[in-house]
């Protein structure tokens, strides 16, 4: 079932990205749902299953951008390789590791693409995307991944019951 | 350990892929699968984004701001193509003015008027991030696309298509940090250079520190280096700045495009761009 359910999840969340995107901005930038799925995830399930999400998720990208190819799913994988890290410490699968994560791995995510365009050639203003992008765009996902993180919660529930404990 | 060493292989597996589809890139090797994952993404892309357009339209407005917003677009519309009209006419003026001193040329000369070719394509994607600004059209190889080709709406210029595919194009749009065009003010006649800027904001740059700029003036296309023809609107000049350590003045322009609300474009397909270093390179052959 979690072979079908989370490509699925990933490659829709990456057409809406492409789609539906322009409806759903605020100051110029819009939600990354593919980042934030994988850092929920990532958090969940651990980096086994979280790295397998970034490729997934960030070949997607890759496939619908206009950037070259490779830029998102490295970018994708290093966001959840951090991500990998805080998988079951401190707080277990409380909200509090992804809400509080998802911020600096968006500035983690969005700052190592643009570092990888600028080295092959693309023009980067990094003042400009520091105040226009990278800082608006963490704090859209943060509060996104609210929202999300509960879901993905519950999916990870349906998807693999634990045991009843009596 | 050896879960440890095996999770380290498995990491490092994915990197691999992951570089060889970037190494594989860079060699163009690529370029056909996405032709064929575009093939068959572009139906689906459509309808998400046809069904995302009427949604939009539903949920923006009750029957009363409907017909009111509908009243409003259509005298936009009509504001739009008088302005542009007007920007044209004053250009066709002031060309025609020049040529008869130049070359004294009778009023009514009939080479002002040109004919285009074009093809109209829907919007039905941008760039699924917010780091570049990359919209795709609904029309390719197939309709006669070809890359650098000018893609323009009715109320100017968009940008150029910079990748097609049989059934799709993708276009590079005027406000991303990649995009550079020669461009004129319309009454000074002075030339810069204008680009996009990450924020998504257009500037000209460039602009010698002597030229009077004042905002308010309409940016067009110089036609220089021979990308894009000249005369499109591009926009207006909002704010000129110059910093005592620049060397040339900065102008910020308004475009006259909506690119957060880019539907139906034409690309102008009878204009063909001048690739100056082949073109060099087949001279020196």
């Amino acid at each position: 079932m979690i072979n079908v359910i989370g490509p699925l999840l990933l490659v829709t969340a990456a057409l809406a990205q492409a789609t539906l995107s322009p409806y759903m901005k605020i100051n110029g930038v819009h939600p990354d749902w593919v980042l934030v799925l994988v850092i929920g995830w990532t958090v969940l399930r651990g980096l086994e299953e979280g790295v397998l999400w970034a490729l997934i998720g960030g070949v997607s990208l890759d496939f619908l951008s206009g950037a070259p190819f490779g830029v998102f799913s490295l970018t994708m994988l290093l966001a959840a390789l951090a991500a990998g890290l805080f998988h079951g410490r401190t707080f277990g699968t409380s909200i509090v590791v992804p809400v509080v994560l998802t911020f600096p791995l968006t500035f983690l995510f969005n700052g190592a693409a643009l570092l990888l365009l600028s080295l092959l050639g693309h023009p980067v203003n990094w003042a400009a995307a520091l105040t226009s992008i990278l800082l608006p765009a963490a704090i859209f996902n943060t509060g996104v991944m609210a929202f999300v993180f509960p879901l993905l919660y519950l999916l990870n529930r349906w998807l693999n019951p634990q045991p009843l404990r009596l | 350990m050896a879960a440890s060493r095996n999770r380290q292989l498995y990491i490092g597996l994915i990197l691999a892929l992951i570089l060889l589809g970037f190494a594989l890139d860079r060699m163009g090797y690529m370029g056909p699968v996405r032709n064929v994952l575009q093939l068959a993404l572009t139906p689906l892309q459509s309808e998400i984004s046809a069904t995302a357009r009427e949604l939009s339209g539903y949920v923006e407005s009750s029957a009363d701001v409907r017909a009111l917003r509908e009243q409003n677009q259509e005298l936009e519309s009509l504001v739009n193509q008088l302005m542009v009209d007007n920007v044209r006419l004053k250009e066709v003026e002031r060309e025609n003015e020049s040529l008869r001193q130049l070359l004294n040329y009778t009023r009514n000369n009939p080479q002002f008027t040109y004919e285009t070719t074009s093809v109209i394509g829907r919007s039905i994607g941008v760039d699924p991030t917010n780091l570049l600004y990359f919209v795709y059209v609904d029309a390719g190889a197939r309709n006669g696309v070809a890359l650098g080709m000018p893609v323009i709406t009715e109320r100017g210029l968009v940008g150029r298509v910079t990748a097609v595919g049989p059934n799709s194009a993708q276009v590079l749009m005027l406000i991303d940090p990649a995009s550079a065009v020669n461009a004129i003010i319309q009454t000074s006649r002075v030339t810069g250079l204008v680009k996009g800027n990450i924020d998504g904001t257009v500037s000209m740059e460039r602009i010698p520190p002597s030229e009077t700029v004042n905002p308010g003036d309409i940016v067009l296309t110089s036609g220089l280096g021979g990308n894009f023809p000249d005369k499109l609107v591009i926009g207006q000049v909002t704010e000129v700045t110059q910093r005592d350590q620049d060397m040339f003045q900065t102008a910020r322009i308004r475009p006259t495009v909506d690119f957060g609300k880019l539907e139906t474009m034409m690309i102008i397909t009878s204009f063909e761009p001048v690739d100056f270093e082949t073109e060099l390179n087949r001279e020196q052959e």
